[in-house]
């Protein structure tokens, strides 16, 4: 009788501890104090609401000792450990995670969001807030590392985000294009067409090839590598984590 | 020499019917055929000089002709009359094609094809302005062509494929020569200098299956004209017109390669044949906006040519729908795919 009343008691002593650390949802680990408080809070208020529009947790995550793990694992014992996700534990989340210590940045895609946070849509997030980085402009990485992920999340699997037909100048431009041709093949056509072709006056009885002949000659062979996406001190796209979970992602220096 | 067609029964002139082929008469609609058309009721009256001055052998007018016309009607009582003098010896035409559409018929055709103009000013689509429409034999020079092609060029073949982390871009290289035969039958070429060579040029096709052995009584109630130039002095222009038809013959006996060029290209042309035909063509005018525009008709299938007036606000209101129009379907197709509203 003891004991189980004394597991109820640590039953709802873990209650009232798991409650509000379940609510106070963190978004910023800023364990290598790059951000100062009044940042972080900032950063907070904005993951908040693009994790919540999103439907899936946006992560930024400091370090200044990884230990022995690259960065790239640091982020899969990270997601192990503190099992982020805005659906559930080791849900659907994006990570951010800056290494100062090698100057490495990866960007991870977590859940059922990975289709939209592929490898090559990571490289092209990390890509875009790699000088950023280098530059030390933590804080506005960050926000970009949001927003981008915030746009991409939108868009479907089957297309490049940056893809040049979903930008505006370029659909005003293949529209008026196709106008001017359509508008000014009908002023071309307006006077009549010719509608004969080589064959209306050809005498298909007395018209032949003679002779014919198709001569190889020479072959000319050009090779050119293949341009992977890795730049330096890459390693690969996604993984596994040791706790099981597959993941996307885009490692890169800085 | 002027020749008119008498109707055997009421002696009334006759003129050429699009519909039966045949010449019929207005007055007691007695028709004839051109083939059984006895000479009798030819009635000729011979002038000496080659004037431009005949005398109409019915009312005795005056009929003014112009020194390339064959065929018109006297502008006093209308009979049809054809001028047989400029129609023999050099001058005989050897093949015709009929008119299979009436008058009355190419109005309505033409008036039909004013209301679709897209672009077309709205008061020109009424086609209340028509200021005449005449009914033409045009002179054509019809070639037969024999031409003897010799080709030689360099074409490619390009492959690409991918082995490990290379790709290879493979490109072959043949020698290919061609030597080609091709023969083109009764290829016209307008004879007439006041007619505009790309006006008549695309009036064809004709159906030329339906070409006729020339017969004078055709030409009864239109207008014709003779060639203002020989066979020989339009032979450049036909061996132009088919430069175009041999090069994309040609182009079709060199398939499967991905670049073909030309190092030669011998073309030897040579002249089998050249008739003298009329060939039908309606000429409607029109006065529009102080202009006057000219249309032809293919007397035969009805084609229309020539440049109507450009209404620029139409032409705007088009171009910015169907601008508007794609880009609205750009974007819809862009937002759908989770792009920006801007």
């Amino acid at each position: 009788m003891k004991k189980i009343r004394n597991s109820f008691f640590i039953f709802m002593l873990f209650f009232l501890f798991a409650i509000p650390i379940m609510a106070e949802h963190q978004y910023i680990y800023d364990d290598a104090d790059i951000f100062n408080d009044e940042e972080i809070s900032e950063l907070e208020q904005l993951a908040v609401e693009y994790s919540e529009e999103n439907k899936t947790d946006l992560l930024v995550v400091t370090t200044k000792d990884p230990g022995d793990r690259d960065v790239k694992e640091y982020t899969q014992d990270f997601y192990d450990e503190n099992a982020p996700g805005y659906n559930q534990a080791h849900g659907d989340t994006a990570i951010l995670t800056i290494d100062l210590n090698e100057s490495e940045v990866y960007v991870a895609g977590f859940g059922n969001k990975q289709d939209y946070l592929s490898n090559e849509r990571l490289d092209q997030i990390r890509e875009h807030i790699t000088p950023l980085l280098s530059d030390g402009d933590y804080k506005e990485a960050s926000k970009q590392f949001f927003e981008k992920v915030d746009q991409y999340l939108d868009v479907n699997p089957i297309i490049n985000p940056e893809s040049i037909f979903l930008k505006t100048w370029f659909q005003l431009v293949v529209a008026i294009v196709v106008g001017a041709v359509v508008v000014g093949s009908m002023i071309f056509n307006m006077g009549g067409r010719v509608t004969v072709d080589h064959q209306t006056y050809m005498d298909p009885q007395n018209s032949r090839v003679v002779k014919k002949r198709d001569t190889y000659i020479r072959k000319s062979v050009q090779k050119t590598k293949i341009q992977k996406n890795n730049n330096r001190s890459s390693g690969g796209g996604g993984g596994v984590t040791s706790g099981g979970h597959s993941h996307t992602g885009s490692r890169g220096g800085f | 020499m002027l020749v008119h067609y008498k109707c055997p029964s009421c002696g009334s002139d006759m003129a050429f019917d699009s519909e039966s082929g045949h010449l019929s008469c207005e007055s007691c609609l007695r028709e004839e055929h051109i083939d059984t058309y006895e000479d009798v009721h030819i009635t000729q009256s011979f002038e000496e000089n080659e004037a431009k001055e005949y005398q109409c052998e019915n009312c005795g007018a005056v009929v003014l002709t112009d020194q390339d016309t064959t065929a018109t009607s006297c502008s006093f009582c209308g009979a049809g009359v054809v001028l047989a003098d400029r129609l023999s010896g050099d001058l005989a035409p050897t093949k015709v094609i009929p008119f299979t559409i009436s008058k009355e018929e190419a109005m309505e055709a033409f008036k039909k094809w004013c209301k679709n103009g897209r672009l077309t000013p709205k008061g020109f689509m009424t086609a209340d302005r028509v200021k005449g429409i005449t009914g033409m034999y045009v002179p054509f020079w019809m070639y037969d062509l024999d031409s003897d092609i010799e080709v030689k060029a360099t074409a490619t073949k390009v492959k690409t494929y991918r082995r490990g982390d290379y790709r290879y871009t493979e490109t072959r290289y043949y020698n290919v020569y061609r030597d080609i035969d091709v023969s083109y039958l009764k290829v016209p070429v307008d004879a007439s200098e006041k007619l505009d060579d790309t006006l008549m040029d695309k009036l064809e096709p004709y159906h030329y299956n339906e070409l006729k052995e020339f017969k004078t009584p055709y030409l009864a109630g239109y207008l014709a004209e003779k060639y203002n130039y020989t066979d020989k002095e339009l032979f450049g222009r036909v061996k132009e017109k088919i430069k175009t038809f041999i090069d994309s013959y040609v182009s079709s006996t060199i398939s499967g390669y991905s670049t073909v060029q030309y190092q030669q290209k011998n073309i030897d042309t040579k002249q089998k044949n050249s008739y003298y035909a009329l060939l039908p063509v309606w000429m409607v005018y029109y006065d529009f906006d102080k202009q006057e525009h000219t249309f032809a008709m293919n007397g035969q299938t009805g084609k229309i040519v020539g440049k109507p007036p450009l209404s620029y606000k139409k032409a705007a209101i088009w171009f910015t729908s169907i601008a508007g129009g794609s880009f609205v379907v750009l974007k819809t197709i862009a937002i759908l795919l989770g792009g920006d509203l801007l």
